[in-house]
């Protein structure tokens, strides 16, 4: 089993979309193919999104309970971590350090995210030379490396 | 030694199982059976009937998908949609300090 994190993102966009590489990517947790940890803040922020009254406006099916079903199948399929230590420091930004500590926590292959500010840290050699087990890639890259290694 | 956990399902009595959990595993259940107000074999069936009711995100997400193919968004455009969201809920709370 492939062991990774996905960003808040990913969530968000395989629960409105069965149609992109984040689908496509759930799709692989839901067959039991990749193991995905997750944290309450990453479920809570799932949450809030979903809340807010633009995307409300947008999706009348976007009721309470469904997004409690959202939030209840991605509870059922992600494997929840609990204490997070912070291995890495992120300064550019403090919000994807979660994701970071949450995959060198738990010793993930995968960074799965389409955030820049943490795709250019396959830039950063130290960052490289630290972590080399760990790889960020966008979804579209995790799908194509994830069917080459399989 | 091992402790044994027998239950069966109280719908139609279809099926029982019988697994094998360590002592330090039946302690914490039964505590927290007892929380519920229920014995270990009542919670961890509810636990099991609860894990089998669940529904695949893919399912429970069917009509929001409807209403994004309906509403002929691209997919481009549901990325920037979530990401604008996302700055907002970030910029009230943001994910490092919750």
């Amino acid at each position: 089993m492939t062991d990774a994190v996905f960003d808040t993102v990913i969530y968000l966009q395989a629960t409105l979309s069965d149609k992109g590489a984040a689908y496509a990517c759930w799709q692989l947790v839901e067959k039991g193919e990749v193991r995905v940890f997750i944290t309450e803040a990453i479920l809570a922020e799932i949450e809030d999104v979903l809340n807010r009254p633009k995307l409300r406006k947008k999706y009348s099916v976007l009721t309470d309970e469904k997004i409690a079903e959202v939030l209840q199948s991605v509870r059922a399929h992600a494997v929840l971590i609990e204490n997070i230590n912070r291995i890495y420091a992120f300064e550019r930004d403090p919000n994807d350090e979660v994701f970071i500590n949450l995959a060198l926590v738990c010793k993930a292959e995968f960074l799965v995210s389409r955030d820049n500010d943490l795709l250019d840290l396959r830039k950063d050699e130290s960052f490289k030379i630290s972590f080399p087990q760990l790889r960020i890639v966008s979804p579209a890259e995790f799908l194509e490396i994830y069917r080459e290694i399989k | 030694m091992k402790n044994r956990v027998l239950f069966q399902s109280v719908h139609k009595i279809k099926m029982s199982i019988t697994i094998t959990i360590s002592p330090e595993a039946q302690s914490k259940l039964e505590k927290r059976a007892a929380g519920f107000g229920q014995d270990l074999k009542t919670f961890v069936r509810n636990l099991l009937e609860r894990e089998a009711a669940l529904e695949s995100l893919s399912e429970v997400a069917k009509p929001i998908y409807r209403q994004t193919n309906e509403s002929k968004i691209s997919e481009d455009d549901l990325g920037n949609l979530i990401d604008e969201t996302l700055a907002e809920v970030r910029r009230e709370k943001p994910l490092a300090s919750r």
